[in-house]
């Protein structure tokens, strides 16, 4: 059951239905119900991974919050040396229970996304010493998304920043909430748990943002990133035959449909919470607007980056490892780069992890290489990039210099992008070589040569028009207009137009093919 | 404006939305499943996705037939009608392009368990061993939901919602619709086969010209299979259908589909064999895989359909008919007992067109002055070894065994001898020779019919009508108006008959070229051959009436001396 299946909006629709008409103690459980056969729709076996997540996170959590209160009791009665070695064993306890919990989940994961790559990777090393078996396995839908949603509990109930949940049920419904569990976002505990189990009243402005979130998502994934599929297939399959300027037009195209499809995807995840009166924190900030990489990784996919930032950056800058590192830089290497260095480093490590979390392959090793090392980069030699403004006398506030940011950024992560959509690491670097050797202006801006990848004119049209609709209103929001609000200013005619507008772009222009759309959400596989 | 009414505008707009949609959607109908009753243009849906609309149709005409024959598109060249004259039943052909065998099976069981089925004919081709239960696009290839058990909610809403694409495309294709097929409506309603008006008249002659016309032929694509995958998931198909036909006392046939060499070569030898091997012990069938028909590229129309003619050839041998053209080694009845003493290897064909084809001349006179020296020239032919044939005798040789004298002539007549008949039917008489004479549309249409009946009349004083032949020349074809043309050259065709007092089989086009419509009207009409505005020989081919189309001539005159 996908987002744009018809079985889908009946669900949806019932679920909605009996959600608002049930006694509102009991919304919490058909949230839950529901998202359990949601779940159950993609597959029975499937569940049993859910469940493993859910069940060893609880106890987890329960396990740490029983030993935050056996603290409390005993330390209450103890002398301030008896507090001492009792929050050193309770400390101790607690890490022993949050790395079981950790390695628990993460052995399993590991093993779903990366035996496979792992047992590649040793029989190509120990080769023909060496033939590991390779075995045949189905990745769970979304276990990456609630994976790390329920390790990030465990931690934060470790970290004591709130108290475990204790009732199972309510906490699998924080797990397994279905509008977010197939592709996120990462949801924190205590912004999204009281929320699903609080008792919410029929409310027509969380219905109004619902129902827009829903259209403007239906419109980006349905309009833009299934029309584009086309010619991202047709060239990430017939690059040996296709130049390099081809080969550049389906990665850009590939840019496009990413974006469409996992923001699209998050808005109808956040406009069908939202129907429910729950908010789900926001994934995408106008990507496309970004003026530097780490800008853009604020922007894209905030909730993996604050996860990162908050469950791997924090950890490694102020381990204990890091902290004699920072010292030792700073005495020996000294200066800004002394400064830096440490937290250039933890940069590489996160978005080295960033770009493993995305699958088992050389390709993502690769593309967490290329956006950690840009990163690191880029922090490295900011003293630099500012003495080089000055001296070729560039203001760096001026327009100008931000619309050459936004396009240098654009074009990092266009490249990143070949990363991520190629078939293997050597396709990925023979069509970046085509794209660097063979790419012509000239055969770019031909549209004929555009026509032979698989899309038609009126579909090109289509998709750059409705791209360039997104790419206007992400700039107005830059400017801090709400387009949501200058909206609701206007008269109750214009309003039913553009909602009839809406609906009828949608219908005209959505790309349906069968009951469901031609391509599945693209971040459904991580 | 407040929330709630924002929602109830929303509601009404999506109400207006999707109840235009549906309503569109049920009217248009492009994919046939709500009975297309304002277009009533089956074609078109079947055309669109074959599976779901045939099934729709069905549905709708099953009291029209009591007999199927289904598979995926080369079912298509076994001609319904030769069915029906065998069997003396009603067979509709469900032919869906890109079936496998699981969706050939699971729609047969689907019409067993809902109609009166006396005849269920499965046609089976190698590929079906490679892929099974596949569905390309979830629109255009999938199964209708009675058949693949989709909710009928999910299916009915799926062709509900449609975008409007679908429908617009119908009513665009709609209006641009003409007489002649085109690509909206590839199908025959009534029989369920391939429209193959514009194939069936398409001239074929010599193999130079057919492979250049389909070079598909001097360059084959090679693409090889290496396994049989899905094999045993066919045969347990098969093995399924044969079971509810034998149970429900239905007339099950499996018919293995002619091949390709070249395609054939595609698979292992030992893969083939093994096909038909464990075939055999499902099911016996007939076979009509490998055979000199498999050689002949102009019994295809690519690496993987063969032509009409060759599915009549297989009907013809299947039902023992003499009177249509079937090669010795084409078709064997093979059971689980002689299945392995049948297995023929492709390596084992030769190309051999000596046994099926021949050379025909056709000698055309302009008006005829000097009576002696035009008699000459027939006694220096017959001298020569020539002999002369009529355009029934290539009909003959083509459609069924009959064989053409080694140096075979066709003699034919302007118009412009219309006031020499006399003098032409003593030449004739007294050379024992058979001829054709043309009379023209012009002379039709320019109201000289009454002429032509005091010509007609003539001809039967003389006893000439066994000597002359009188066919159909085509003058000034030029047309704008479709419908308008297509009256006129059925007038043509009802004054000639009315004139000559039969139909006309033979047209020519003097001064004009091969027009698809005139010979699609005309092979509707019953005409079976046709002169072009081209000089030279022809080469005829057994079993291939379109080798009857477009035929070449020579034009000669009572001056012209034979050299050999």
């Amino acid at each position: 059951m996908t987002f744009t299946s018809v079985s889908f909006f009946i669900f949806i629709i019932f679920t909605i239905v009996l959600y608002y008409i049930v006694p509102k103690k009991l919304q919490w459980i058909i949230l839950l119900v529901s998202s359990y056969i949601f779940y159950l729709s993609s597959g029975v076996k499937l569940v049993a991974f859910l469940l493993f997540t859910t069940v060893t996170t609880f106890l987890s959590g329960i396990f740490i919050g029983n030993l935050n209160e056996n603290y409390a009791i005993k330390s209450s009665e103890a002398d301030s040396q008896e507090k001492k070695e009792l929050s050193s064993r309770v400390k101790k306890k607690k890490k022993v229970v949050v790395t079981v919990a950790i390695l628990l989940n993460f052995t399993l994961l590991f093993f779903l996304k990366y035996y496979n790559f792992t047992i590649d990777g040793l029989n190509n090393l120990f080769s023909p010493n060496m033939a590991l078996p390779k075995i045949t396995l189905l990745l769970p839908l979304g276990i990456s998304f609630y994976m790390f949603q329920s390790i990030g509990y465990v931690i934060d109930v470790y970290r004591g920043k709130y108290a475990p949940d204790r009732n199972f049920f309510k906490f699998s419904l924080f797990v397994s909430f279905f509008p977010q569990i197939i592709q996120g976002p990462i949801s924190r505990y205590d912004n999204l748990a009281h929320q699903l189990y609080e008792e919410h009243k029929l409310n027509f402005d969380n219905l109004k943002y619902g129902l827009e979130l829903l259209m403007w998502g239906y419109f980006k994934k349905l309009v833009i990133a299934d029309r584009t599929v086309l010619v991202v297939n047709y060239v990430f399959e017939n690059y040996s035959i296709l130049n390099g300027t081809m080969v550049a037009i389906g990665v850009m195209f590939y840019c496009i449909q990413l974006y469409c499809d996992f923001s699209g995807g998050i808005d109808i995840t956040r406009g069908i919470a939202k129907i429910f009166g729950i908010d789900v924190v926001e994934n995408f900030k106008r990507p496309y607007y970004a003026i530097s990489l780490s800008d853009f990784w604020r922007r894209w996919h905030i909730t993996l980056g604050t996860w990162m930032k908050d469950y791997l950056f924090y950890p490694i800058s102020l381990s204990k490892v890091f902290g004699k590192l920072g010292k030792f830089t700073r005495q020996n290497i000294g200066g800004t780069l002394g400064k830096i260095l440490p937290t250039s480093i933890a940069s590489f490590i996160v978005f080295f992890t960033i770009g493993i979390w995305h699958g088992g392959s050389s390709k993502y090793l690769f593309f967490g290489l290329w956006n950690g090392l840009i990163i690191m980069l880029s922090i490295l030699l900011q003293p630099i990039y500012k003495k080089m403004a000055d001296v070729f006398h560039i203001n760096l506030e001026s327009t100008a210099w931000y619309i050459v940011r936004i396009i240098r950024t654009t074009f990092i992560v266009f490249i990143g992008r070949y990363f991520t959509r190629a078939t293997s690491l050597s396709v990925a670097f023979v069509m970046l070589g085509k794209t660097f050797t063979e790419f012509s202006m000239k055969t770019f801006f031909n549209f004929e040569n555009w026509i032979l990848l698989g899309l038609g004119t009126y579909d090109y049209i289509v998709a750059l028009v409705a791209f360039l609709i997104v790419l206007i209103f992400g700039a107005i929001e830059e400017k801090g207009i709400d387009i949501r609000k200058s909206l609701e200013k206007k008269n109750g005619f214009v309003q039913f137009i553009s909602i009839l507008a809406c609906m009828i772009v949608l219908i005209a222009f959505g790309i349906y093919r069968g009951d469901t759309i031609s391509s599945d959400f693209i971040y459904k596989q991580f | 404006m407040s929330s709630k009414k924002w929602f109830f505008m929303f509601i009404l707009c999506g109400l207006l939305t999707f109840g235009g949609i549906m309503v569109f959607n049920i009217v248009t109908d492009p994919f046939g499943v709500f009975g297309d009753h304002f277009f009533n243009w089956y074609s078109y849906d079947m055309t669109q996705n074959p599976r779901v609309a045939k099934v729709a149709y069905i549905d709708k005409e099953h009291s029209n037939y009591d007999s199927y024959i289904i598979g995926c598109s080369s079912t298509s060249s076994y001609p319904v009608e030769m069915l029906n004259k065998y069997t003396g039943d009603n067979f509709y052909n469900m032919i869906m392009y890109g079936a496998d065998i699981y969706d050939s099976v699971e729609t047969a069981k689907y019409i067993i368990n809902n109609y009166e089925v006396k005849n269920m004919f499965l046609a089976v081709y190698l590929s079906n061993a490679i892929q099974y239960n596949y569905e390309a696009d979830k629109l255009l290839g999938n199964l209708h939901g009675k058949i693949d058990g989709t909710s009928h909610v999910d299916f009915y809403a799926k062709y509900l919602f449609l975008r409007p694409h679908y429908g617009i495309e119908k009513i665009k294709a709609k209006m641009e619709d003409s007489y002649l097929q085109n690509k909206n409506d590839v199908f025959n309603v009534e029989t369920g086969v391939y429209d193959k008006s514009k194939r069936d008249i398409e001239p074929i002659g010599s193999l130079d010209e057919y492979v250049k016309n389909y070079p598909v032929f001097t360059n084959y694509p090679y693409d090889r299979i290496e396994d049989l995958p899905e094999l045993d998931n066919c045969l347990n198909s098969i093995r399924e259908l044969k079971g509810i036909c034998n149970d429900r006392g239905i007339n099950f046939k499996v018919i293995l589909t002619p091949l390709y060499v070249d395609y054939a070569k595609y698979y292992d030898q030992e893969d083939i064999d093994l096909f038909k091997v464990k075939l055999a012990y499902v099911t016996d069938f007939w076979d009509f895989t490998l055979s000199s028909v498999s050689t002949e590229p102009r019994y295809f129309y690519d690496e993987a359909h063969f032509r009409n003619c060759v599915g009549k050839m297989a009907l013809a041998r299947i039902y023992n008919d003499d009177s249509v053209y079937v090669p010795d080694d084409f078709g064997r009845y093979i059971t689980s007992e002689n299945v392995t003493e049948n297995l023929v290897g492709y390596d084992e064909l030769a190309f051999d067109e000596s046994n099926y084809t021949t050379k025909v001349s056709i000698l055309n006179y302009g008006k005829i002055n000097d009576f002696s020296l035009f008699e000459n020239q027939l006694k220096e032919l017959i001298q020569k070894g020539y002999e002369f044939i009529t355009f029934n005798d290539m009909q003959e040789y083509v459609k069924r065994a009959g064989e053409l004298p080694e140096k075979s002539i066709v003699l034919t007549f302007d118009n412009d001898n219309l006031d020499n008949i006399e003098k032409i039917q003593s030449v004739l008489e007294k050379n024992d020779v058979n001829a054709t004479l043309f009379v023209s549309t012009r002379d039709i249409e320019n109201g000289k019919l009454v002429d032509l009946q005091e010509f007609n009349s003539k001809i039967k004083k003389l006893k000439l009508q066994d000597r002359l032949d009188i066919q159909l020349k085509c003058d000034e074809l030029l047309y704008k108006d479709e419908d308008a043309f297509i009256k006129k050259l059925r007038g043509y065709l009802s004054d000639f008959s009315n004139f000559v007092g039969e139909k006309a089989k033979v047209i020519w086009y003097r001064n004009e070229k091969f027009d698809e419509l005139t010979e699609v009207i005309m092979n509707e009409e019953g005409v079976f051959g046709s002169l072009c505005d081209t000089k030279g020989s022809n080469i005829l081919v057994k079993g291939i009436e379109q080798s009857l189309r477009g035929l070449k001539y020579i034009d000669v005159d009572e001056n012209l001396f034979f050299l050999s």
